[in-house]
């Protein structure tokens, strides 16, 4: 494979308005000639700004010669992946973009075709769940809330995504860290980040999960209070203590990544791999994420294969004991 | 004022050339994507997101500001001349506009639209510059019951759309809430109604449902007639301008519209079908003209038309003062901040303040252009009903596909639209009317959702509807709405039916 | 196909109430597979659709009846709104048209499909001459695309999919 000199990358930068300008012509010999990304969601979503997210650094860093991009939305990705995995079993130049979410999806809806017929190439990013309550509200710490839980789970009502994704998931999960049966939980689903950050500022429920980067200016301007952070260490930069140090054993982060389609043979797996890692490693990828906010939880190939397989068996534990599974 | 001392820094920034010309373009955009059925203004955005790596942030908002107001203005004249609306929120201004163009009056109502828009429009943008703040702390106090409580109030609007028969109509009401029930259910996650099909999960998409009831159905309806052999399908007589009496008319309409469009319009759970179907209610109810109502009544264009601007004034409200989108519109345009590293939200005036104000001042600037394109453009979107039937028809007919492939790239769509051509066809030829089964498509989730939301958090008490002041208040107009018009018809007739008794005793 | 189109005199309605029973009890038996949630709520999943299930199937009896009563109007029976003859033929042109679009536009682009959609659907609404009809249809779905997969950027594949001389660039 063509190995990526950090000149090649400067040059690949210093041209990226050139590059923009004429896509088919960049200088350095691109480590693909196409790549045809797959987004299983509507343009303007999460998975779908990863991708162009994805576009934009591999042209800039003359990784890539040009994209073609397809979407195919619904229901979690679960209309799109079937798709992928039939019209594009083999091909070592498709991508497709996806994360959690589909995992969740995948068991809710018992879909035939699920994130396990594809190949794991490298998860890029993640972001941590938050669980938050109006600035209005009586919980001052995640203390008071833990012991409002304690008292009656049902009198406590909690915001979040549609039932059964990420923000539901973590509410079961904290429920069964808490000795509580998760089906006891009093949680309101909202479709859409924007109703639910609604009810959670105008004080019409107790509290709310969702991501940070949903909730961050509505701290920022003290509309909302953080009691506690999902992810394995604090957000940088945000004085909010995780559930493990709060004695709370429970983890979950929202992650994304790209997979490649079944059939594809060792060689090629691999150069999809070294593309990934390329990116990751370019200028313009890391100012994107550092410009997004998001968090870089790069981690490519096998050991992303086992990290999925442990994710995918929680998440149906987990789903089970919502009775969603 | 200092609000208005940064209104004047954003005409600044707005007005200049090399930024005034994307405003421009958005405008001619918009109008275009809202002219074609099918693909809508967050469609539209989404597309162009990629630009935010190369346009600098200013250029872009002024561009989607344009296309947005620009759909708006567009999404009118397809209703209008043809009764094909490409997006629910202008269904409710086909209904009497369409009839006003069979008539010959085609001219006059694309006219009230454009004007009705502009009027409301700059209303709404007003009302964003100097009330936002006040108006969206009123929009926070609304919680699932009272969204509840709302959506039986519309339930009772809906009567003035009924049409002929009310079994009929009922019936459309009912497809349309069954409909409105297809995907996985939000509370529990369970899928309903989807027999298997994974295209089903997310329910049935209304656009989709709308351009084949109203697009595909009308064509096979017309083809099945064959009355176009005699020439015209529409009368084209009568003047494209404004009459004195239309202006008396349109104006009040226009500024009821305003207020009922531009509050909904920043709820968070609100959108633009309510207020356009309550505006349709209170003017049908308001009218001297009562009996135009569904021959083409031009109040029936003015008022809704305004809602549908007002509104879309409304929905940046809650997007730039809490950075909270309302709309799948503003949920694009909040990603196309985060494109820019700006994380929409409550301190977006204070750290974005330019930014943000070159953005409301290209929102008056876009209502003028669009007053100033759409006005003489009025007479030759006329014209297209000059274009022979077959052309005209075979042309909507391969748009209409071609659009909702496009936007979702599923062959599975295109079936619906055909199948839901044929159930518009069959309702048109049973006088069965359209607008109450979109109404139930849109009306049935938001009752039920937000109903068992409000149960959620009361903890299955149903005091709660009646407890919270709000939703109470809500739910005594709608049952005023309801009894009211039956009371005051009992009470004239009953001295009438007194006297001859009294009479007889005598 | 060409008989139903034509049949007036109370059938078309009668047909039109058999076939909403048929969509109410299309969702009494949807109703019935969702799945009963194991967390108990005031309102579960399914009271609001089976309550418009039942609804449509009440009003389904009514509108039945009131068919059989001859009190549905139905167009056909209409003497402004009447078809002229050859409705059938008109009809089946049309739906010939769709049928061709879905076929189509998946397959060999909207280049052809939207050209002999176009013609078919001009042949419905009586255009006399067949290969104008594909002119036109042409240069109008090869606007479209432009218009659509190359200024807007919806994505609708290659203008043909037989030959690289159109495919986007």
């Amino acid at each position: 494979m063509i190995s990526i000199t950090r000149r090649r990358l400067l040059i690949g930068a210093s041209l990226a308005p050139l590059a923009a300008a004429l896509p088919r012509m960049a200088f350095a010999a691109p480590m693909f000639e196409s790549i045809n990304m797959f987004i299983p969601a509507a343009p303007g979503g999460g998975w779908d700004g990863t991708g162009r997210a994805i576009e934009a650094a591999s042209k800039s860093a003359g990784l890539i010669g040009g994209f073609q991009f397809e979407n195919v939305s619904g229901a979690g990705g679960m209309v799109g992946l079937p798709k992928f995995v039939n019209q594009r079993k083999g091909m070592g130049n498709a991508l497709l973009v996806g994360g959690s979410v589909m995992v969740g999806a995948g068991i809710a809806n018992k879909s035939p075709v699920t994130i396990k017929d594809v190949t794991p190439i490298a998860r890029l990013t993640e972001e941590a769940g938050v669980i938050a309550v109006p600035a209005s509200s009586p919980f001052k710490t995640w203390k008071d809330l833990e012991n409002a839980l304690k008292a009656n789970p049902k009198a406590v009502s909690v915001a979040g995504g549609s039932a059964g994704g990420t923000d539901h998931l973590l509410l079961g999960m904290l429920l069964r860290a808490l000795k509580l049966n998760p089906k006891d939980a009093s949680y309101v689903a909202f479709s859409g980040g924007g109703a639910a950050i609604a009810a959670i500022i105008g004080g019409q429920v107790s509290a709310g999960i969702s991501g940070y980067s949903e909730f961050a200016e509505q701290v920022a301007a003290g509309r909302m209070r953080l009691l506690a952070v999902s992810g394995n260490k604090r957000i940088p930069g945000v004085d909010v203590p995780t559930l493990k140090e709060l004695g709370v054993p429970v983890t979950a982060a929202n992650w994304r990544g790209v997979f490649a389609p079944p059939g594809i043979n060792a060689k090629q797996k691999q150069a999809l791999i070294d593309y990934m890692t390329a990116l990751n490693k370019s200028q313009a990828w890391k100012d994107i994420v550092a410009q997004r906010k998001w968090s870089d939880v790069f981690l490519a190939g096998d050991a992303f294969a086992k990290e999925l397989a442990e994710d995918i068996a929680e998440t149906e534990a987990a789903m089970k004991e919502l009775g969603l599974a | 004022m200092s609000t208005f001392d940064a209104l004047m820094g954003g005409f600044a920034t707005a007005l200049q050339p090399g930024i005034l010309l994307y405003g421009v373009g958005g405008c001619f955009l918009g109008t275009l994507v809202g002219v074609l059925p099918g693909i809508g203004p967050a469609l539209t955005i989404a597309l162009l997101l990629p630009l935010t790596y190369k346009v600098p942030a200013a250029a872009m908002f002024v561009l989607f500001a344009g296309i947005y107001y620009g759909a708006m203005y567009g999404g009118s004249t397809t209703s209008i001349l043809i009764n094909a609306p490409g997006e629910s929120a202008t269904m409710v201004t086909a209904m009497e506009g369409n009839r006003m163009a069979r008539r010959g009056r085609a001219g006059p109502a694309l006219a009230t639209a454009a004007i009705g828009s502009f009027v409301a429009g700059t209303i709404g943008t007003i009302a964003l510059t100097f009330f936002a703040p006040w108006v969206v702390e009123i929009a926070l106090a609304f919680g699932p019951a009272e969204y509840a409580a709302l959506s039986v109030l519309a339930l009772v609007a809906v009567s003035s759309v009924l049409g002929n028969s009310t079994l009929r109509g009922l019936i459309a009401l009912a497809v349309g809430l069954l409909l409105g029930f297809v995907g996985v259910d939000l509370q529990t996650g369970q899928p309903r109604l989807t027999f298997g099909a994974a295209e089903l999960l997310d329910g049935v998409e209304v656009t989709v449902v709308l351009v084949g009831i109203f697009a595909v159905g009308e064509a096979l309806f017309l083809a099945w007639q064959g009355h176009f052999a005699d020439g015209e399908v529409m009368k084209l007589s009568g003047s494209v301008k404004l009459s004195r009496e239309d202006w008396k008319r349109s104006w009040k309409p226009w500024l009821r519209g305003a207020a009922l469009g531009f509050p909904f319009g920043a709820l968070p759970a609100g959108g633009s079908e309510l207020p356009t179907l309550l505006s349709y209610y209170a003017e049908k109810r308001l009218s001297k003209h009562p009996e135009e109502f569904g021959k083409g009544a031009i109040e029936g264009v003015a008022g809704p038309e305004a809602a549908n601007n007002a509104s879309a004034a409304g929905v940046l409200m809650p997007l730039l003062t809490l950075g909270i989108p309302t709309s799948a519109t503003a949920a694009v345009i909040l990603s196309a901040f985060q494109g820019y590293g700006i994380q929409p939200g409550p301190l977006l005036f204070t750290q974005q303040s330019g930014l943000v104000w070159t953005l409301i001042a290209s929102l008056y600037i876009g209502n003028v252009i669009l007053l100033l394109l759409n006005l003489p453009l009025v007479g030759l979107w006329v014209k297209l009903l000059y274009i022979p039937s077959q052309w005209l028809y075979a042309g909507i007919l391969v748009i209409s596909t071609v659009a909702v492939y496009g936007a979702g790239n599923s062959l599975f769509d295109v079936g619906m639209l055909f199948a839901f051509g044929v159930l518009g066809f069959a309702m048109r030829r049973l006088d069965i009317p359209a607008a109450p089964l979109i109404v139930g498509m849109i009306l049935g989730p938001l009752l039920e959702q937000s109903m068992r939301q409000a149960l959620v958090i009361s903890q299955g008490d149903w005091g709660t509807f009646a407890s919270r002041p709000l939703s109470a208040s809500l739910l005594a107009i709608a049952a005023a709405l309801l009894v009211m018009p039956r009371l005051v018809s009992m009470l004239r007739k009953a001295p009438r039916q007194e006297s001859p008794a009294s009479d007889a005793r005598q | 196909m060409s008989t139903w189109l034509k049949i007036s005199n109370k059938r078309f309605p009668i047909a039109a109430g058999i076939g909403l029973f048929v969509l109410a009890a299309v969702g009494v038996v949807g109703v019935m597979n969702i799945p009963k949630p194991i967390i108990d709520d005031a309102v579960g999943p399914r009271m609001l659709p089976a309550a418009a299930s039942l609804f449509l199937l009440i009003l389904a009896m009514g509108f039945t009846q009131a068919a059989y009563q001859g009190r549905c109007p139905d167009a056909a029976d209409d003497p402004e709104m009447a078809p002229r003859p050859g409705g059938a033929v008109r009809g089946a042109w049309l739906l010939a048209g769709l049928a061709a679009l879905m076929g189509l536009l998946a397959t060999v682009g909207i280049g052809a499909a939207g050209t002999v959609g176009f013609a078919l659907f001009a042949q419905a609404f009586g255009s006399r001459s067949a290969l104008r009809a594909l002119l036109i249809g042409f240069l109008f779905s090869l606007a479209i695309w432009l218009l659509f997969d190359q200024a807007l950027g919806v994505k609708l594949g290659p203008f043909l999919s037989l030959g690289s001389l159109f495919t986007a660039g």
